[in-house]
């Protein structure tokens, strides 16, 4: 409320400021007076109240109420942002007194981010979703994409590890159209493509709008082929002179654990197991979790600052980020600041805006997965220590303790972004614009294992890389808007360029005469005087240009059509393949604008809209169409020691683009004056010309694998939001959305004209099952789990299995899939007065997960030095026998569970104090937020959400850096 | 106007770059430089390639992927073998399968013996193609070379998959796929290639394919040419006979008085070695051999005084250990046995403990981890074996003919011996024996003994191999006595009739099944190209 006031006062004093110069007297003027509220009858300050056509006009005051005298025969015009307009005669009095705004619900009405442009909602005919600020998941996110886990449909937002300089957020949109690992949509911040996550926070951002369709996304050629994040951050807001504070403090512990014996348990296990296994008693109890694991405590700050007018203003913000990490020794501490700055010239018509940001963070890590392992596995009546004061050794893991005390790495890194754009309308309805963007990573790492850190007299082992990735891109491109009677057209065309520099430097020694120097004296260790040091450097570039234009076009608001084109042009094609072109069409027709609905006021919009879109995708390596050579595999020839120089990689000339086709057809409605609203969109969308690392006869062929375009896969799938304002009376609000999608994933072809295939397997089980975990297959989908389907387990331990032997090829059988098909979210939110409660809920549904630990470890034959999962004491299939130590780790259905799941993502609770406006103190808000805080679900695993990207998705491996669930209590404070 | 010439010019200049869209590669070198710039002083960087693929043949990362030449021509013999034990070296029932000879057209070693052989041959074919583009001069020594490197690719592809295709060409046209050839043709081509060009090699070149490689090569050609069912032109045994004494004779090599000088870790001065391949712990980084780690108890690195980490999985079957005359020092120059001592104190902190089980196998437990002739085979709580049949992880005396020297790496230094003269007196022997109609004669008897002389500190009469009891059976123990570790475990079996017949540890039933003579196309290689023929008696894509 407050914000919606302050935004209506900036924006009228401006206009009026603006108007004054030109302002005229008028002859015969009547006084006038009123008062302005909203709805519910809260009153409304800062309206803009102007007399039509003139510059005469007034702000309401903190009371709403306005005075001021104007033409008796004019039109006064209420307006204010985020309210419709109201117009009402100067003479009608009555109805001036007191003037209610309508909210503009801008689901319907609001602005959309498209790429190169906005567009009225209404006016939009693809699949885009806004996702505003207030609507964020809340709470410790560990990245500003976490804010949109389960808002938006057909996006899956997925954290499956909590590992503080892991990231460990996937995205995925509408299913596995590409065979090639990056499956993750284009960010766009501010319009500058090719941003980055890092430098923005989470109260940088004003909005999200996720650009779902093949139409929408083919502005962005190849870039947008994963869908297109647009991010709009607060940079270039013209807010009065502001400060604002928020900050968390929370506390981080493991989302879940997985049962295995306590050191009691362990030493009854011969009892336990029904003599299966005898155990050995080392006599100690140690918790093996504890020896890895605590509770962090995390604290982030951020300050940010606006000021100026509506020709200068200027943005600064600040934040500080501190997250320890569950795994002991594991944190990272981050500070961010970016600075802006807009600025206008000869009457609006030159605009530049500059922005400045940097990140720097400082993170520190352990032999993380290892420890996190060795909790899981160790035996605990071993001590941590043997009597020698060692270390307990074991065959499989290191000690826990070992990882976390004995081996450190430091990574830092740096990343400055600059970013600029000139905005020049020499005439109304054109504008040109050039937009330039660098962006300067630097990383650095330096790692240091101790002498204690293994037993093989390696004396302690140091590493130290450095990176620097370089980009550039500009943009130039001119947009015109016409409108002419009932004809609505805009149009925009531009040039893009992007080019990538990447290097890098690798350093390793070990023998160190200390452990005191860490990294820091790398040159003391003899395995570099012993020639056993190493040492390594690579660089690489690419480039892509880019000729983009559209057109929409509209006609009396009713009839949408859009039409957009862009050829891209990458160096790392062969010369002949370099160009693709890729566009798009799309159809509106809002039936709720037609004649015959008039007499029909419950409906506010019903809107069908179909759009067709190509995208492309490039290779994500350079240089695989050309061959080229590399020195490798020293050998002695006649005595002498010499580098051989071979083809270091299988050149294909022929690659060329991977194409995405893509239909939608949906409509999107609203009703009972915008009170429920929703959308619904069908999507088709196939891929052709499959990008792959694919398997080829050798002979002839140099490597039995190349890269090159074969297969096509499809997925199509229907995604339904919706949205009601349930309850709103003046005290209560609330609102409920929810979205759901469903996705089926086919692969239609495995060849190309060179190459024949039916299938291919991918994935692996680990050691010792050895088997490939994944099919991919024409006519199957991606993701299907190959194995052996069990039914039960024999006397002697041996797997029985559907349809023959286990390892035999005719038993080998489809026995899951490790994508979910299913997934939804709800988020509900309820205020009362100054307090608000809002709760997410999101889920994942019809898909299996393969349970790595439970595959490799259920089997008492890993010996006396190891724990167990307890699952291991239940009879498969309630059989009569259970798992003995004759039973090898096989890749079988046992392991392979369901997945589904629900997770309360996101509870926060806050209260909004309110203050006169006088005061100095604008806000206050307080809250306690909850992030992943219990997921219902059958999998025994840790997490249900694990990794669903690449070939081999949904398994689920034992050695990783475990999720978390974080409770925190915060404060927003604005001056 | 001159302003406006430059602004022209300015755009034009920016508008190129601006569409430019060429690679440049910083790190790399693209094939156009390579040719471009290709001159004499290439060439042994270019041939190195050939040298490094032979590494290949026993050297890599992990026993089950690379490597596999030797591996799985000792595993699927009596005198190696790599036993499950505990939870441990049970891999999927690979190595099980190879002892069993019940491989499958999937498992690792099928598949990439297939690969690194082809690839190897793709590295000779591109060599040739190559040297042609570039114009080098004078090639006659270098297309020797690589064509008889080339043949004993071939000649490996003969012997294990028997009917593959022959590719001699690297440029192909698009799309092209080679048909299986039968294993005459390979044969023939073989013998053909080494027979042409042996006269352009060089006469003598340690590690390199001299003229003495290439006649051991091709005196191997016929020896295993009645096994492998080619027909030869003229008599295969007065062909090797020639070729052996032709090396004997006019080589310059001569047995060394010590049998383990050949396996030292400096044993590139040996003047045994005829195929030596190099390797060197410092230059081998990237493709290290690993043949220690396979074999030793991680415990070793405290015995042994070494700086890697063990895997402790293969050793000798009991009956070989035990086959040794007490008295033949090849045992104890061959084998590891007895218990293992902590002798550096790194592991218990009192150098000179006895070192314990960790255990893999909770029937281990408390026991002292001591190697031992006997392998015994764990029962599972009802009395029977499991699936696959499980021992701890003390069994088994361990392979060290390889010297594994104080402060060993993770890779060795010794040089790979594929080719000595020990064997050259053998064939011979061999040759004579079969010559004579499976029957030993006093040239036969010679030869042997001039090569067992070394094994025994007093070399009576006893020790001799006789007319009287050299017989198949003590032939091919001979052969093991002397050759085993050595990778040509498989060859012997196959010679003798035995691979099919003989039973040993845990081979237990005769393989019987004369199709397993041959290793299956891999089922990868049968996906990718549909022009090839399976081997009989194995899957196809069809079934």
């Amino acid at each position: 409320m407050i914000k919606a006031s302050t935004l209506c006062k900036t924006i009228a004093l401006a206009a009026v400021a603006l108007m004054c110069s030109f302002a005229v007297a008028s002859a015969q003027t009547v006084a006038l007076k009123g008062k302005v509220t909203d709805a519910k009858g809260n009153p409304l300050t800062g309206v803009a109240v102007i007399e039509e056509g003139t510059t005469n006009g007034v702000l309401t005051d903190a009371d709403g109420a306005w005075t001021f005298s104007a033409d008796k025969n004019a039109v006064i015009v209420f307006s204010c942002l985020g309210y419709a307009d109201k117009k009402i005669p100067a003479a009608e009095s009555s109805s001036l007194s007191k003037v209610t705004l309508e909210e503009e619900n801008l689901m319907i009405d609001g602005t959309v981010v498209i790429g190169y442009g906005t567009i009225r909602r209404s006016t939009l005919a693809n699949s885009v979703t806004s996702v505003r600020s207030e609507d964020f998941v809340k709470g410790a996110v560990a990245s500003p994409l976490q804010m949109l886990q389960g808002k938006v449909a057909g996006l899956s937002v997925s954290t499956d590890s909590g590992d503080p300089n892991g990231g460990g957020v996937q995205m995925m949109l509408r299913g596995v159209s590409t065979l090639m690992a990056n499956q993750e949509p284009l960010i766009v911040i501010d319009g500058i493509t090719g941003g980055s996550m890092n430098n923005v926070t989470q109260d940088d951002i004003l909005s999200i709008d996720v650009l779902k369709d093949g139409a929408a996304a083919a502005i962005y050629g190849t870039q947008g082929n994963n869908g297109v994040i647009l991010i709009t951050t607060k940079r270039g807001m013209r807010e009065n002179n502001s400060i604002l504070y928020h900050g968390y403090a929370s506390v981080e512990t493991i989302s879940n654990k997985i049962e295995t014996f306590s050191a009691e348990e362990y030493r009854n296990l011969k009892d336990i197991s029904g003599g299966a296994f005898t155990p050995l008693d080392g006599g100690a109890n140690t918790d093996w979790y504890k020896e890895a694991f605590r509770t962090a405590i995390n604290h982030y700050h951020n300050l940010s600052m606006n000021g100026g007018n509506e020709r200068s203003n200027y943005y600064a913000n600040i934040t500080y980020n501190s997250r320890q990490g569950i795994i002991r020794g594991s944190g990272l501490d981050k500070l961010n600041f970016s600075v802006g700055t807009n600025q206008s010239f000869f009457n609006n018509k030159l605009k530049i805006s500059a922005n400045l940001s940097n990140i720097y963070a400082k993170g520190s890590q352990v032999s993380e997965e290892d420890a996190y392992l060795a909790a899981l596995i160790c035996n605990p009546t071993l001590p941590v220590y043997k009597e020698s004061g060692e270390y307990q050794t074991f065959a499989d893991v290191m000690n826990a303790a070992r990882c976390v005390n004995e081996f450190r790495e430091d990574i830092n890194w740096d990343e400055v972004a600059a970013t600029g754009k000139v905005t020049y309308s020499p005439i109304e309805g054109l504008t040109l614009n050039a937009v330039g963007g660098m962006k300067l990573f630097y990383h650095f790492n330096g790692a240091f294992a101790t002498s204690d850190f293994d037993n093989t007299g390696k004396n302690g082992m140091a590493w130290r890389n450095t990176s620097m990735r370089k980009t550039w891109n500009g943009e130039l491109y001119a947009s015109y808007n016409k409108r002419i009677g009932k004809h609505d057209l805009n149009a925009v065309a531009g040039y893009s360029y992007f080019s990538y520099d990447y290097q890098d430097f690798h350093g390793y020694n070990y023998d160190f005469p200390t452990d005191q120097f860490g990294y820091n004296n790398m040159e003391l260790g003899l395995a570099l005087k012993d020639g056993t040091a190493t040492m390594s450097t690579e660089r690489t570039m690419n480039k892509l240009i880019s000729f983009f234009g559209r057109v929409n076009y509209s006609y009396d608001e009713k009839y949408i059509a859009a039409l957009s084109i862009r050829g891209d042009g990458s160096s790392k094609f062969g010369p002949n393949n370099r160009w693709g072109a890729f566009w798009s069409a799309s159809a509106a027709w809002r039936i709720s604008q037609e004649g015959f609905m008039e007499d029909v006021d419950w409906l506010d919009e019903l809107k069908l809209k179909f759009s067709y879109g190509v995208t492309g995708v490039e290779p994500s390596s350079p240089y695989l169409s050309q061959m080229t050579y590399n020195y490798s595999n020293p050998v002695s020839m006649d005595g002498k020691y010499i580098w051989t120089i071979s083809p270091s990689a299988v050149a294909n000339p022929d690659l060329k683009w991977e194409e995405k086709h893509e239909y939608n057809i949906g409509v999107d409605f609203s009703m009972f004056r915008s009170r429920f609203s929703g959308s619904l969109d069908f999507y088709l969308r196939d891929t052709h010309d499959l990008l792959y690392s694919y398997s080829v006869p050798m002979p002839p062929n140099l490597a039995s694998t190349i890269y090159a375009n074969v297969g096509s896969i499809s997925n199509r799938g229907v995604e339904l939001t919706l949205s009601g304002d349930v309850v709103e009376t003046s005290d209560f609000n609330m609102n409920i959305s929810g979205n759901v999608s469903y996705n089926a994933n086919k692969i239609l072809s495995l060849s190309n004209e060179h190459y024949q295939r039916d299938y291919m397997e991918v994935g692996s089980t680990g050691a010792p099952v050895q088997k490939t975990t994944h099919l991919v297959k024409e006519g199957g989908q991606v993701g299907d789990f190959y194995g052996w389907k069990s039914t039960g387990i024999k006397k002697n331990g041996a797997w029985i299995c559907d349809g023959g032997a286990y390892g035999s090829e005719k038993a080998r059988q489809i026995i899951g899939n490790g994508i979910p098909k299913i997934n939804a979210g709800l988020s509900v939110t309820m205020a009362y007065k100054g307090f608000d409660l809002s709760f997410s809920l999101r889920g994942a549904f019809m898909y299996q997960i393969l349970n790595q630990y439970r595959m490799l470890r259920e089997t008492w034959q890993k010996g006396q030095a190891y724990n167990y999962p307890k699952t291991i004491l239940e009879k498969p299939y309630g059989g009569e026998y259970g798992i003995s130590a004759s039973t090898n780790p096989s890749y079988v259905s046992y392991y392979v569970e369901d997945g589904d799941f629900m997770k309360i993502d996101n509870v926060t609770f806050g209260y909004n104090f309110k203050f006169k406006p006088d005061c100095i103190v604008k806000t206050l808000r307080l809250y306690l937020s909850g992030l992943n805080l219990y997921t219902f679900t059958g999998y025994k695993g840790i997490d249900p959400e694990v990794n669903f990207g690449g070939l081999a998705p949904g398994i689920d491996y034992m050695s990783t850096y475990p999720t978390t669930r974080t409770v925190s209590f915060g404060v927003k404070l604005g001056f | 106007m001159k302003k406006i010439f430059i602004a022209i010019l300015a755009v034009a200049v920016s508008a190129v770059s601006c569409l430019n869209l060429d690679e440049v590669a910083y790190s790399k070198m693209t094939a156009d430089s390579y040719y471009e710039n290709f001159s004499e002083s290439d060439i042994p960087a270019a041939l190195g390639t050939v040298y490094s693929d032979m590494r290949k043949l026993y050297a890599g990362g992990s026993p089950h992927t690379t490597g596999c030449w030797h591996y799985t021509n000792e595993e699927v013999g009596d005198i190696w073998i790599t036993p499950k034990r505990g939870g441990a070296w049970y891999d999927a029932g690979i190595y099980f399968r190879l002892n069993q000879h019940q491989w499958e057209w999937d498992d690792n070693h099928v598949l990439n013996n297939w690969r690194q052989y082809y690839a190897s041959i793709n590295t000779c074919n591109r060599l040739m193609y190559e040297f042609r583009t570039a114009e080098v001069k004078d090639t006659v020594s270098l297309m020797a070379e690589l064509k008889v490197a080339r043949a004993f690719w071939y000649y490996n592809l003969c012997d294990m998959y028997g009917n593959v295709p022959l590719q001699t060409r690297y440029d192909v046209p698009e799309g092209y796929l080679p048909k299986t050839s039968p294993r005459q043709e390979i044969f023939d081509f073989v013998v053909s290639e080494i027979e042409d060009n042996l006269e352009h090699l060089a006469t003598k070149a340690y590690g390199r394919w001299d003229q003495n490689a290439a006649k051991m090569l091709l005196a191997k050609c016929y020896l295993n040419a009645e096994s492998w069912k080619v027909n030869v032109d003229g008599n295969a045994w007065d062909k090797v006979i020639s070729l052996c004494d032709e090396i004997m004779t006019k080589g310059g090599y001569m047995l060394e008085p010590d049998y383990k000088a050949s396996f030292v870790t400096n044993n590139e001065n040996s003047k045994e070695i005829i195929m030596g391949i190099v390797n060197d712990e410092v230059y081998d980084e990237g493709m290290p051999w690993r043949l220690h780690l396979c074999t030793m108890h991680w415990k070793y690195y405290c015995h042994g005084n070494t700086v890697t980490q063990y895997w402790g999985g293969c050793c000798a079957t009991p009956e070989f250990a035990m086959s040794y005359d007490p008295d033949d020092l090849r045992y104890e120059k061959s084998w590891f046995e007895g218990p293992l001592i902590d002798n550096t104190g790194a592991e218990t902190g009192k150098p000179g403990t006895p070192l314990m089980c960790d255990p893999w196998d909770s029937r281990d437990a408390g026991k002292p981890l001591v190697h031992t002739k006997e392998v015994p085979i764990y029962l599972n709580e009802n009395g029977e074996p499991d699936e696959v049949p499980t021992t701890g992880e003390g069994p088994g005396v361990r392979l060290q003919k390889y010297e594994i020297k104080q402060g060993a790496l993770n890779r060795l230094s010794n040089d790979f011996v594929l080719f000595r003269l020990a064997d050259v007196y053998f064939m011979k022997a061999e040759a004579l024996y079969w010559k004579n109609g499976g029957a030993a004669n006093k040239e036969v008897c010679d030869l042997i003994n001039a090569v067992r002389e070394r094994a025994f500190t007093n070399f009576t009469d006893d020790k001799k191999v006789t007319i009287g009891n050299l017989d198949d059976d003590r032939f091919l123990l001979e052969y093991g006595w002397e050759f085993c570790q050595e990778g040509h475990r498989r060859q012997q079996l196959i010679r003798f009739g035995q691979f099919l017949t003989k039973t040993w540890f845990l081979h237990d039933t005769p393989t019987n099944d004369p199709n397993r003579l041959l290793f299956p196309v891999p089922r990868q290689e049968m996906l990718a190209n549909p022009e090839l023929t399976q081997n009989p008696g194995y899957p196809t894509l069809e079934e």
